[in-house]
């Protein structure tokens, strides 16, 4: 697409905008002639112009069903009156087709699933069939489960919307949520594909999780390869590893540790522990150092020790990883249910020096979620997320910095999406790293991903 | 009217309807009024309608189209007085050749519109359906948002450009 120069594009600009509403006057279009003789990239440009303007004339269909379901009564916009006439005529034939059934069915797993098709939502025990174009909707604290003829299987998350498609290119659109996929191997030359708001995923059969927002899309591969596209870019994501797809592009992430602590029975050599009595750990003489008995494996998994105070005094616990790993990475931990607590999960240095997340299901700071730094010698906090987080089952907790944006999921669902520009020292090893200083979580696993380079 | 009749009616009005997208953005470009757009487009598809028995099944139907299109708009233009022209002779051709050349683009990105869309921002693609599938004028988008038409010009004009800069990036790069 031909962008114009600079010094008309403001004229442009106001010309175009009046021209696709019919509010073009006489000196305006005078003025539009003018430019469009002159500058040959401005009549590409129009020309252009022109042709989206038609083609959103003629997208009605899409549009209708992009529409919030909660928005009024619509009134179709309709092409000149003989297109119509002429439609009404002859034309109901071909228009009133209806859409080609999928060999496919969808049942509950969890709580109610909605079917939605012509507009109106259908209870599943009264579908017979499946269709193009149905969409499938799970709510909150549901989940489904949506079974090919060929066997592939796809389980909905909570607040998960796809449509169903059989028009060659891809079997279904994720629009909003989350998918398992466990896909049956496909015929050569026909992959199964899944469309996103912003990218394409094409799978051979493989099993994956791939979430969808309206401003990005998130894949998981757990066997197999799936290859995602965007914006003209293409990666192949393979087993373990992660792929996100944004207006930016899309980036690979590979896994570089990845940690069962229920089958350890000591810190893995990658990694070490360091602790600062909570008397110091704010204040230009702290001390910091290595220690070998404030982790303990067992129970199902990892736990940190605070105490009690005649043996051990109270503080901040890290273990951290001593390799560097860089500023952009993916750290994900599984604490599990049952008693309150708190964990810090820290990126870009450990917990002293780098960006702290810490997640706290327990009455004290910071009772929910927050993004903070110590690093100054005092307790910045950055952002913050006062939700309770509820420690009645296992949470998988989530953060990822690329560049200057933080972000934060527990179960999926997004906390903190924060920009950060307080700065770090600059000498700090850029690694990453969990930590305790209020009640002691269990915490089952660690996976860390960082951008393939 | 015969089985062979009506199939052979079904599928004239099949590729007339998925021709008005196309002929619309070539008399737009034209015209440079969506009105006058309408109203030669009108004019087309009666003609093709009135000619249609002239119309051999596979043969070309767009190049046919396009041609109604072309001289239905030059009738157009000798009846509009010369001062209410958008444009003059000569970059009214230069325009006609530009825009034939920018449908072979028009599949291709009606094909990417859908994802384009889908990248809008939540309140674009409402501002998007509110004016294109329910035809909701631009005072009364204005008012709902408590803005001016202007504004609202403004915003659909940069959403059309980030439209046109997504579906030119798809077809390209698929190209």
């Amino acid at each position: 697409m031909s962008t114009p120069c600079e010094e008309i594009r403001p004229d442009l600009e106001a010309l175009l905008g009046a021209l696709a509403e019919g509010r073009l006057d006489a000196p305006g279009a005078k003025r539009l002639s003018q430019i469009l003789k002159e500058h040959p990239d401005a009549r590409q440009f129009y020309l252009d112009y022109c042709q989206m303007h038609a083609l959103l004339q003629s997208a009605h269909g899409v549009l209708r069903s992009l529409e919030n379901p909660a928005a009024g009564r619509r009134r179709l916009l309709a092409w000149g009156a003989a297109a119509a006439a002429l439609l009404a005529a002859a034309g109901a034939a071909i228009l009133g087709r209806g859409s080609g059934p999928i060999d496919a069915s969808v049942s509950t797993l969890q709580g109610p699933v909605y079917v939605v098709r012509d507009d109106r939502r259908l209870p599943i025990a009264d579908l017979h069939d499946m269709r193009a174009g149905d969409r499938i909707l799970t709510p909150a604290d549901a989940t489904s489960e949506v079974r090919f003829g060929d066997g592939s299987r796809l389980v909905l998350f909570e607040k998960t919307e796809i449509r169903l498609r059989d028009d060659g290119r891809a079997r279904l659109d994720l629009r909003d949520g989350t998918v398992r996929c466990d896909i049956a191997p496909q015929a050569a030359g026909r992959p199964f594909g899944i469309l996103t708001p912003q990218a394409e995923a094409t799978v051979l059969g493989t099993s994956f999780e791939l979430a969808a927002s309206s401003e990005e899309t998130r894949l998981l591969v757990r066997s197999g390869r799936v290859r995602l596209r965007s914006e003209g870019q293409s990666i192949e994501v393979g087993p373990g590893e992660r792929g996100s797809a944004t207006a930016a592009g899309v980036v690979r992430w590979v896994p570089i540790r990845d940690l069962d602590f229920s089958s350890m029975s000591e810190v893995p050599p990658t990694m070490e522990t360091i602790f600062c009595e909570s008397a110091t750990h704010l204040g230009r003489d702290r001390r910091i150092e290595t220690v070998h008995d404030r982790v303990r494996f067992g129970n199902g998994g990892l736990t940190f020790v605070q105490g009690p105070e005649t043996v051990a005094k109270h503080g901040l616990v890290v273990l951290k990883e001593k390799e560097e790993i860089g500023e952009d990475v993916i750290l994900e931990a599984v604490v599990a249910g049952g008693n309150p607590w708190s964990l810090g999960l820290t990126v870009s240095g450990d917990a002293f020096e780098g960006y702290r997340v810490i997640f706290a299901a327990m009455e004290e700071y910071p009772n929910g979620v927050a993004v903070d730094t110590i690093s100054a010698y005092d307790l910045m906090v950055l952002a913050r997320d006062p939700r309770k987080i509820p420690y009645d089952r296992d949470r998988t907790l989530r953060v990822e910095r690329r560049g200057s944006r933080i972000r934060v999921w527990i179960d999926g669902q997004t906390r903190i999406d924060t920009e950060v520009t307080q700065p770090l020292p600059e000498g700090r090893r850029r690694t990453y790293s969990m930590s305790n200083f209020g009640a002691e979580p269990l915490v089952k696993s660690l996976r860390v991903w960082v951008p393939a380079r | 009217m015969g089985p062979k009749a009506t199939r052979e009616s079904e599928e004239f009005v099949q590729l007339m309807t998925g021709h008005q997208g196309r002929l619309f953005a070539y008399v737009l470009s034209l015209v440079g009024n969506p009105d006058a757009a309408n109203d030669v487009l009108q004019e087309v598809n009666v003609v093709l309608w009135r000619d249609s028995r002239e119309f051999r099944p596979g043969s070309n139907f767009k190049a046919w189209a396009f041609r109604v299109a072309h001289f239905q708009v030059m009738a157009w233009r000798q009846r509009q007085i010369r001062d209410r022209l958008v444009f003059e002779d000569d970059l009214f051709e230069a325009l006609a050749t530009g825009a034939r050349e920018c449908d072979d683009l028009f599949d291709r990105r009606q094909e990417r519109l859908t994802g384009c869309l889908e990248k809008l921002t939540p309140e674009h693609r409402e501002l998007v359906r509110q004016r294109y599938a329910d035809g909701t004028p631009l005072q009364s988008i204005a008012l709902e948002r408590g803005t001016t038409a202007n504004a609202v010009m403004q915003t659909l004009f940069r959403i059309r450009q980030r439209l046109m800069l997504c579906v030119a990036r798809y077809a390209e790069g698929s190209a």
